[in-house]
């Protein structure tokens, strides 16, 4: 007799642990979708329906992270979702870049999870932290309506996508670091 | 007091809903039945008569803050206790769905390994 067959909860973790492997293996599909979403928005048609779409997404994925101890995930989807509350479903150039390193990020966080038991999130939460401190920044340069189209020039300015899929900033500027997040993959 | 045994869980996430259930059978030992919408919890909860209703808040369609209000418009169903899952955990948040009838607030994410004794508490605490 297995510990499992008389332990609910060692069985339980044993399901837990096939239920994280699928929702890992299925993560870079739904950071496609998450991505078409906001390519759907740049391209204006049905653009309500995409942010529907793109925040259900995001909201989904974040209580489905965390419950399977992907916690960064949820962390970064909470952002996500804060930045996609605040934007008021208005796209702008600045909107596209930053919507698409959330992704980035969750991207990387599903790459290093399935990678490794015992994951190190650090590089990730760093990249996170960088954003956010991005966008606080541009919103309070954003306050006057006239400004908002030179921050939507300067945000998008700041990052890019790497082909190793990091955002990172083409400044040389605290705090960012002016080359990609994940060198050891470029 | 009438024992804890049969749990309606409301939750539009199938990933979600997946863990919910296997925790609350398999560690809490739970009789289980899972609705995708508030809709479909209305139309379930009279057939299956549950002991408890453990629903997310931000559902799409109705959510779980109107599911509870209809469901507290029918008197054969008002007292059912419902527990509501939730990321929005700010005291005021948590304040406000138990000002509209929520017997308790169980953060998301939550603890697959902890949601049938987080249950099983709130239950004690509204009949203890």
């Amino acid at each position: 007799m297995s510990p499992n067959s008389v332990n609910p909860a060692g069985q339980l973790e044993a399901v837990l642990l096939r239920l994280r492997g699928d929702f890992l293996a299925e993560l870079p599909e739904r950071c496609n979708r998450l991505e078409q979403a906001v390519l759907a928005l740049e391209g204006g048609q049905g653009a309500e329906a995409a942010y529907e779409e793109l925040f259900r997404n995001v909201h989904s994925l974040k209580g489905t992270g965390g419950t399977f101890g992907l916690q960064t995930i949820t962390t970064i989807c909470h952002q996500f979702e804060s930045f996609l509350s605040d934007s008021h479903s208005r796209y702008t150039q600045a909107f596209g870049s930053a919507a698409l390193a959330y992704v980035d990020l969750l991207r990387q966080v599903g790459d290093l999870a399935a990678a490794t038991a015992s994951p190190d999130f650090t590089a990730v939460e760093a990249a996170l932290e960088r954003l956010r401190t991005t966008l606080l920044r541009s919103r309070a340069r954003c306050s006057s309506p006239s400004l908002r189209p030179a921050c939507a020039a300067f945000i998008s300015s700041l990052w890019r996508t790497c082909r190793c899929r990091s955002a990172w900033s083409t400044t040389a500027s605290r705090p960012w670091t002016g080359s990609c997040i994940n060198p050891s993959n470029c | 007091m009438s024992d804890l045994k049969r749990i309606l869980c409301v939750e539009d996430e199938p990933d979600i809903q997946a863990v919910a259930r296997l925790a609350l059978e398999m560690v809490g030992g739970f009789t289980v039945k899972v609705c995708s919408s508030g809709q479909e919890a209305l139309d379930s909860v009279a057939a299956f008569a549950p002991d408890l209703i453990l629903m997310d808040v931000m559902m799409p369609g109705m959510d779980g803050p109107a599911t509870l209000q209809a469901l507290r418009a029918q008197a054969d169903l008002a007292a059912i206790p419902v527990v509501f899952m939730t990321a929005k955990v700010q005291p005021e948040e948590v304040q406000h769905y138990k000002d509209i009838g929520a017997v308790d607030v169980i953060p998301k994410p939550f603890d697959p390994m902890t949601l049938a004794s987080q249950v099983r508490d709130a239950w004690m605490r509204r009949n203890g």
